[in-house]
């Protein structure tokens, strides 16, 4: 199942607040990653899944352009925010392992440092291989049975006229069902994509709210496939 | 209140990260996601009758490529980690505040300007009205020197809003004093007035221009002492020489 969406930027401040005011989708501070300078806000989008919203917040940790995440190059050629990948839950960690294996790689586990107390922790995969988001592929993550704390259930801030998520009904991907299935092992029909044949990444998504449906539709941060 | 400290800035290279050390280090507790621009803080409210610290930083680095003076100096002040770059006074009317703006041969920057973009935002889009005094392309932070405040409507005000719980949190009692460097004279000069300095619970250490600590009071505790070097220890204030409105 769908478990979040990214959606990489220059101002995470910015982006999210306007994001907010345009769909009605209310967010909140997700805090900070550790290996890599960059705060976070999130969207929940109801149904269990969430927009991850993301910025570089730290100018020094990040002057080594190296270490900026690689949506970021392409998030200042295109002036945008960007999406940047799809993460699909799984609910046990053998599933996980599982998937880790069918494609070469392993299991790591992803931290965050929310405001208010304990690390926000998943694991993710397939890790030790080329990172499947840079090509517009789906990974996947597992929370354990630490689901009582996703991101997706927590309170948004208080602002006026929100709408309330109740789920996302589509997913615009690039590509075609045919290469999705075959990376995913799963029919792309059971996540609600929809392919628009052009390159790899996601497009668009469509979410419904009590007060109609939304589209956030931004560029993909996967760079166009070579001919 | 007469003349008062409103609040103080600390400057850092990663505000989310010197806000969670912070509340370690103290069990202060602090709230999320103001922000201006390329900048954003994070409020520390330091209990009544309405203090706060405010940890301020970059927090776009695309901005980065279009440098201007304050923002190079926020970058060199915080390359070193987090240092004091603020001491914010407040006043009770618009007339007081315009006292200073005169003081100060300057003007104020006033709290119904309709650009949204000249004020501080919250993540819910409320906007605290607030204006200041001086103006001018250089704050006098830069040189180790208070700013002045004036809120028509304190409702929101920023000590006021609830914080993101923190585990073992303290409830704060109130600002108990602030370091700063240079001396009372100094600071007189500035403000116009030896009478001025007495009204504000400041220690003066002698060293260079700007905060050094802050001491707050604390419910089943110990007052907690916030030590970090002020700006003007990483760039000396000689650098921006006299100060000019």
């Amino acid at each position: 199942m769908l478990d979040h969406i990214h959606l990489g930027c220059a101002n995470v401040y910015a982006t999210a607040f306007d994001l907010m005011n345009a769909t009605k989708l209310g967010h909140y501070d997700g805090g900070f990653t550790r290996d890599v300078a960059v705060g976070q806000k999130t969207m929940p989008l109801g149904g269990g899944v969430y927009l991850e919203i993301e910025s570089i917040v730290d100018p020094f940790a990040t002057a080594d352009t190296a270490r900026r995440p690689w949506w970021y190059t392409r998030a200042v050629a295109l002036k945008s925010a960007v999406f940047s990948g799809v993460c699909l839950r799984v609910n046990t960690m053998d599933e996980l392992n599982d998937i880790a294996k069918r494609h070469g790689g392993t299991t790591r586990l992803n931290m965050r440092t929310p405001p208010d107390g304990p690390q926000v922790k998943f694991w993710e995969a397939p890790s030790g291989v080329a990172d499947p988001w840079r090509t517009g592929k789906p990974n996947w993550c597992c929370w354990e049975s630490r689901l009582y704390a996703h991101p997706s259930g927590q309170p948004v801030v208080n602002a006026p006229g929100l709408a309330q998520p109740a789920g996302v009904t589509w997913i615009e991907m690039g590509g075609t069902k045919a290469e999705m299935q075959a990376w995913l092992g799963q029919n792309p029909d059971d996540l609600k994509m929809t392919f628009n044949g052009k390159s790899p990444g996601v497009y668009a998504v469509g979410v419904k709210t009590d007060s109609g449906d939304v589209e956030i539709r931004r560029p993909p941060a996967a760079p166009p496939a070579r001919s | 209140m007469p003349l008062h400290i409103d609040h103080i800035s600390l400057a850092s290279p990663h505000i989310f990260r010197s806000a969670d050390t912070l509340a370690k280090e103290t069990g202060l507790g602090y709230w999320t996601g103001e922000w201006l621009r390329d900048s954003s803080v994070n409020i520390v409210p330091l209990g009544p009758p309405g203090n706060f610290i405010e940890i301020s930083g970059i927090i776009d680095i695309f901005s980065l490529r279009h440098m201007d003076e304050r923002k190079q100096w926020i970058l060199d002040i915080t390359e070193t980690g987090d240092h004091f770059n603020g001491l914010c006074l407040g006043v009770d009317s618009l007339e007081e505040l315009e006292a200073f703006a005169k003081h100060w041969k300057s003007t104020v920057n006033r709290a119904d300007n309709p650009d949204p973009a000249a004020h501080f935002q919250r993540a819910n889009g409320y906007i605290l009205p607030m204006a200041s005094t001086p103006t001018g392309k250089r704050t006098p932070w830069m040189h180790g020197l208070p700013n002045v405040y004036y809120y028509p409507d304190r409702t929101y005000h920023s000590s006021g809003q609830p914080t993101h719980p923190i585990p073992n949190q303290v409830q704060p009692t109130g600002l108990k004093w602030v370091e700063v460097g240079g001396t009372p004279e100094q600071l007189a000069e500035w403000l116009g007035g030896m009478q001025y300095v007495e009204m504000l619970p400041l220690k003066f250490n002698g060293k260079s221009l700007g905060v050094w600590a802050v001491c707050v009071g604390a419910e089943e505790r110990d007052d907690i002492v916030i030590r970090r070097p002020a700006a003007s220890d990483a760039v000396p204030v000689s650098k921006y020489g006299e100060w000019r409105s």
